[in-house]
């Protein structure tokens, strides 16, 4: 694995969590919108997060790899460890950070041209010219799309259908070898078969990585994730392995939020 | 219309529990085997070595609740995934039971191991063949996913219950002309009840297989061709207490 930036690679070490949150807040126009969140995700593992709307979730995962502090009017504080250094260090590369979390939106439109194009672009971008066809290749492999488009890379990309849309989306992440996805609401607007090829297709790819999901379905967070962390008003109240969360809630909001009563 | 992909982490849970219950399976069909023969052998020596069992079977029984609950609750399984849940539940607590029924019977062989030689007592050899044989089939069935031989196990019932019947008389005959074999002659009954148990729960569980391969109950409903069983229910639990006391005896 070469090619120019790779000496500043942010990668966690052999061990010792994939991602560390500690202390983070998030304010935007003076509120505060995560407060004070701390939070470790095992290499490896799926951390869920879930919460009703507005809690926070969503600005959380972009501001992990510095994208919501592009917007006007958000300031983000704490630390996000990824092999020991701190992604909000002001010495850190904004788009280092967005290459390691490699962030992966609902219905992500495509990158206008071909797949190939939409796939190259990172790379490209990062300077990583040396191994590019291998990281197109390993990515189109990883995102399930080799076998339909492995031989006509030069097809527009809008040509996909939803779930193929999705998969580029992922497959745009993973030619950056990240270290962790961020995954929002990756299967919205899917069909149900398509939203299950897409999960299966998560499940596989996320270990050596970790993968935060931000998801508004329930049903999903218990399928896919190892751990689930419940999130209101910008506050995590609670963290711990799926089954506990989802069986044995420790804090009465959790269990008022998982069996849809008031909160 | 292609079907819904398989959910690969559901189907590996299922898996899963369906392992520990045929784990359970065994054991409680090895203890009812052990039971039996210290009963008819008259004995005790078993009784350590199953109690140890009995309790790996308790343990998996917790296991077997855990799991479920935490598989309803993380892969809301449906249709034929949900019934292979349920059953689970269910024969878990009925092989849970039976493991109990065996404890008691291996207790009454202990306690018989002092009385010096009994008369011969075929009925008796019987009734223990009809309910092993019984449990045998209902756990092949259970494994196999076979509800033809569910429902012929379901069907023979019957026969464990006569057997029964015959066996009560016979002892009441006994006791009556001879008080000395009162003693036992208790021992002789209780078995005979917890052995009718464990046929009954044997049925429960042919009729769960029935109930998971074709997704309708045939609990408290007479079948044609067979017989829906009755249900070896919570008040129908083991007929001895902790030490194999029969209520209403004052013993």
């Amino acid at each position: 694995m070469t090619g120019a930036g790779r000496e500043t690679w942010a990668w966690p070490g052999p061990e010792g969590p994939a991602l560390e949150i500690r202390g983070l807040t998030v304010r935007h126009r003076g509120r505060v919108v995560v407060r004070n969140l701390s939070l470790t995700v095992p290499r490896g593992a799926v951390v869920a997060l879930v919460g009703p709307k507005g809690c926070g979730k969503r600005i959380l995962l972009r501001s992990l790899n510095r994208m919501a502090q592009e917007e006007e009017g958000v300031t983000v504080s704490g630390e996000v460890l990824v092999g020991g250094r701190n992604l909000l260090d002001a010495g850190v590369d904004p788009a280092e950070a967005r290459r390691t979390l490699g962030l992966v939106l609902p219905q992500a439109p495509p990158l206008p041209g071909s797949i190939l194009a939409n796939l190259a672009f990172g790379p490209l971008v990062h300077g990583w010219t040396e191994d590019l066809d291998r990281r197109v290749d390993e990515a189109l492999k990883s995102a399930d799309l080799w076998e339909e488009f492995g031989e006509r890379l030069d097809s527009p990309a809008a040509q996909l259908d939803r779930l193929g849309l999705q998969k580029l989306a992922l497959a745009r992440a993973l030619a950056l070898d990240p270290a962790l996805l961020l995954l929002e609401d990756p299967t919205l607007g899917l069909e149900p078969d398509e939203a299950r090829i897409l999960e299966g297709l998560l499940r596989g790819l996320v270990p050596p990585r970790a993968a935060l999901l931000a998801t508004s379905s329930l049903q999903q967070a218990a399928r896919l994730g190892d751990y689930a962390a419940f999130l209101l008003e910008g506050e995590l109240v609670e963290f711990g392995p799926t089954p506990q969360v989802f069986t044995r809630p420790r804090d009465a909001r959790t269990e008022a939020f998982l069996t849809g009563r008031d909160l | 219309m292609s079907p819904l992909p398989k959910q690969p982490r559901l189907q590996e849970e299922l898996e899963i529990l369906q392992d520990r219950l045929l784990a359970m399976a065994g054991m409680a069909e090895d203890l009812v085997r052990q039971g039996v023969e210290a009963f008819l052998e008259k004995d005790p020596g078993a009784l350590a070595a199953m109690r140890e069992a009995d309790a790996v079977v308790d343990e998996l029984e917790m296991e077997v609740d855990r799991r479920s609950v935490e598989l309803v609750a993380l892969h809301q399984p449906v249709a034929t995934d949900l019934r292979r849940v349920f059953v689970a539940l269910r024969v878990a607590n009925d092989l849970e039971r039976i493991g109990d029924h065996a404890l008691n019977i291996a207790k009454a062989a202990r306690r018989l191991a002092g009385q010096g030689p009994l008369p011969e007592f075929p009925e008796m050899a019987e009734l223990a063949l009809l309910a092993r044989r019984m449990l045998r089939d209902a756990l092949g069935a259970l494994g196999t996913r076979d509800a033809a031989k569910a429902r012929e196990v379901c069907a023979r019932d019957d026969r464990v219950d006569e057997m029964r019947r015959a066996v009560y008389a016979i002892l009441t005959a006994r006791m009556q002309a001879d008080p000395s074999a009162i003693a036992a002659s208790m021992e002789f009954l209780r078995v005979s009840q917890q052995l009718e148990r464990i046929g009954d729960l044997s049925t429960n569980i042919a009729e769960e297989v029935v109930f998971l391969v074709e997704g309708k109950s045939i609990k408290h409903r007479v079948e044609q061709g067979g017989k829906g069983g009755k249900r070896a229910g919570k008040g129908g639990g083991p007929a001895e207490g902790a030490d194999g006391a029969v209520p209403g005896t004052g013993r």
